[in-house]
């Protein structure tokens, strides 16, 4: 799963967002998913390997912070970067504490978030090391 | 209105002010006045008493004198030398050089024949058998007569005194002077008005009064009601007076004087209880206009500040309203900032792919051309949104206009259903035909509004999360004159306990820092003055339901 190349999931109930967004990066060579919901996302999560997680708060359905806690616990490798349109210093205190990489809020330029989703994927390359190699011990 | 109350209040406070110290003022000056009243006519009836008293003492001792006189005269000198009218002129001569209280001297035998006379009349021989004064003294030994005319035809009275001398009853007779026992008995200083005189048993005058009256003229009135041989006082008419019997109650001293005299000193006690009362009221007037005036304008004041407290509060909810909304504005405004953004990349990288001088390829110009409408479906979006702001702020003094709620309901609606759409609240607005337009305050009709539906969302998502809300707004007239409305929740409700309290200021469940505890009570205040009636119902984990019932006509 952790290759060189990244996988990307981009979770927000705007679709036309996850459209755009998606063909961006697909353009610069990087494999995104898709998901509009708490519970799409967690799908995906569980069936693909993602690296790098763009995950929305406010979101109608299964809640942005709950969706943060079940990814980290089926994939606690994954970097999970919150991306909101409303930022409040709660929310932004518990994503961090939940495990967050990031709390960023909108609007985001394109080069921003993939110098954001470049950094989360070194994190996860550099992790995905360390613990190969404690594997091996 | 408003002033309206002031008047009133200020009508009860003066009336209160002057009636409360006024009326016992008011009682004491006349309690006062009565009560000096009274024991100036007691003083002026002691005084008159006591005069009475004083010169019916006198009188009585005059006349006993008199008496005494004829008694020495008959016991000393023997009826033989009395009988020869020399020796009686001569003994009348005497006792005129030490008084003139005697006119003339007569000596009668017991068969009434006058025997002896001397004095100023020719009265020898006459017979006074059948007269009054000689029975009575033939009775009791002596006699002091009432006027009467007689034998001279001129009103006067007689002493008389009795003697028996060898077997032989002799009366002495002697006539008083009627100017010297009238001025005997007048001679009392009472005022202008005081008199003194007597009346006998007939109730004839036997002195001239003083305020007109002539010797045996009937006393009219007072004196033929008093009891003949005891001590009286009073008034009577406009006299004060007081008498006493005299001449072994034949005779009865009347001392009196005119009321208004006697009483006269009341004059200056009643001028200065004019003078107190009209100097006394009028500190009291002052005083009363003086205080109300300043209590009614601290009233004002204090009324004033309550206003200005009051709007102070309303901007504070509107503004704490306002940043509840922010979370939502803010959230749908970055949203298509966000898709703009990512258009705006995704155009510039397919440019840059066929290169800056080759021309666009049909596939290039179709993403390019869909971007750009992409664009413009965000930008109405965008500005959608800060209509909505817009109209929320809008509405700033008090103003009463037409509010047409087919419309208003709507427009509000809209600010709240992206919030509400976030939290995954099935929203529903619903606004029958023929909604009447209300005259109100549109203002601060959508604070109210606002306030519910915030505190509804809030509600939804503390027991729902994000999913499973509903929130029901809705209007319907009731009946001619009324209109309901309605802001309905599925969520948490509201403990019956807090029930009560949700319109009490500064009541909240929320923890310190995150409400004011005002959004309600102001609310109630607000839908309270507009003559409206806020309710409210709810069911623990079941949902909580608002109503408002508002007159079509405005109040005011």
């Amino acid at each position: 799963m952790t290759t060189e190349m990244m996988t990307i999931l981009l979770v927000d109930d705007e679709e036309r967002l996850l459209e755009t967004t998606k063909k961006l990066f697909e353009k610069m060579n990087i494999q995104v998913f898709t998901a509009q919901s708490g519970q799409q996302a967690l799908n995906m999560v569980e069936t693909h390997g993602v690296d790098v997680i763009f995950l929305d708060v406010k979101m109608p359905g299964f809640d942005g912070m709950q969706t943060l806690r079940e990814i980290k616990r089926i994939n606690p490798l994954a970097e999970v970067i919150i991306l909101t349109g409303h930022a409040t210093m709660e929310d932004a205190v518990e994503g961090l504490k939940l495990g967050a990489m990031d709390f960023l809020i909108k609007p985001l330029s394109m080069k921003e978030m993939l110098k954001k989703a470049e950094e989360a994927f070194e994190k996860v390359k550099r992790h995905s090391v360390l613990l190969q190699s404690m594997k091996k011990d | 209105m408003q002033s309206d109350m002031y008047t009133d209040v200020r009508k009860r406070l003066l009336t209160v002010m002057i009636l409360v110290p006024l009326i016992p003022f008011a009682a004491s000056l006349a309690i006062g006045y009565s009560s000096y009243k009274s024991s100036m006519r007691q003083a002026a009836l002691e005084r008159a008493e006591r005069i009475a008293d004083s010169h019916a003492a006198l009188i009585g001792s005059f006349l006993n004198e008199r008496k005494t006189d004829l008694d020495v005269i008959l016991a000393t000198i023997g009826e033989q030398h009395l009988a020869s009218p020399g020796r009686l002129a001569s003994i009348l001569a005497s006792l005129q050089r030490t008084s003139l209280a005697f006119i003339d001297l007569g000596l009668t035998n017991q068969d009434g024949l006058q025997v002896a006379y001397a004095g100023p009349f020719d009265l020898t021989g006459k017979n006074y058998k059948q007269s009054k004064w000689f029975k009575q003294t033939c009775a009791h030994g002596s006699f002091v007569s009432s006027v009467y005319m007689g034998y001279r035809h001129q009103p006067h009275f007689v002493v008389a005194v009795m003697a028996r001398q060898n077997g032989e009853s002799w009366i002495l007779r002697a006539t008083v002077d009627q100017d010297l026992f009238g001025n005997l008995v007048e001679g009392v200083s009472i005022g202008a008005t005081g008199e003194a005189y007597i009346v006998n048993d007939l109730g004839e005058l036997q002195t001239e009064k003083r305020s007109g009256g002539a010797l045996l003229e009937k006393e009219q009135g007072l004196v033929p009601t008093i009891s003949q041989n005891a001590k009286s006082s009073g008034t009577f008419g406009q006299f004060i007076y007081a008498t006493t019997p005299l001449n072994n109650n034949m005779w009865r001293l009347v001392v009196r004087q005119n009321t208004s005299e006697a009483l006269q000193e009341l004059d200056w006690a009643a001028l200065c209880i004019a003078v107190v009362s009209l100097l006394g009221g009028g500190f009291i007037l002052i005083l009363a206009f003086t205080v109300s005036n300043r209590l009614i304008h601290m009233l004002h004041s204090k009324e004033h500040e309550r206003v200005e407290m009051e709007t102070h509060l309303m901007r504070a909810a509107r503004l704490a309203e306002l940043g509840e909304m922010s979370a939502g504005f803010a959230h749908e405004i970055n949203n298509p900032l966000q898709i703009m953004k990512s258009e705006i990349a995704l155009m510039e990288m397919v440019s840059e792919e066929a290169g800056m001088d080759a021309p666009i390829q049909e596939e290039q110009k179709a993403t390019i051309l869909d971007g750009l409408h992409q664009l413009g479906k965000q930008i109405d979006r965008c500005a959608s949104i800060t209509r909505s702001i817009l109209k929320f702020g809008r509405h700033t003094g008090p103003e009463i206009t037409d509010v047409n709620l087919s419309e208003f309901l709507p427009e509000l609606c809209e600010i709240t259903k992206r919030k509400a759409e976030v939290s995954g609240i099935e929203f529903s607005c619903s606004v029958p035909e023929g909604i009447p337009t209300v005259r109100l305050d549109a203002g601060q009709l959508q604070q109210v509004m606002l306030n519910l539906m915030n505190n509804a969302i809030q509600a939804i998502e503390e027991r729902h999360g994000n999913e499973g809300g509903q929130l029901k707004v809705a209007v319907k007239k009731t009946d001619e004159n009324h209109i309901k409305l309605l802001v309905q929740d599925n969520g948490k409700g509201i403990r019956s306990e807090n029930l009560e309290r949700i319109f009490n200021p500064f009541f909240t469940t929320k923890p310190p820092g995150k409400g004011t505890g005002l959004g309600l009570s102001i609310c109630h205040a607000i839908i309270d003055a507009m003559g409206g009636i806020m309710e409210v119902s709810s069911a623990r984990n079941k949902g909580t339901s608002f109503t408002i019932s508002l007159p079509i006509k405005a109040v005011g």
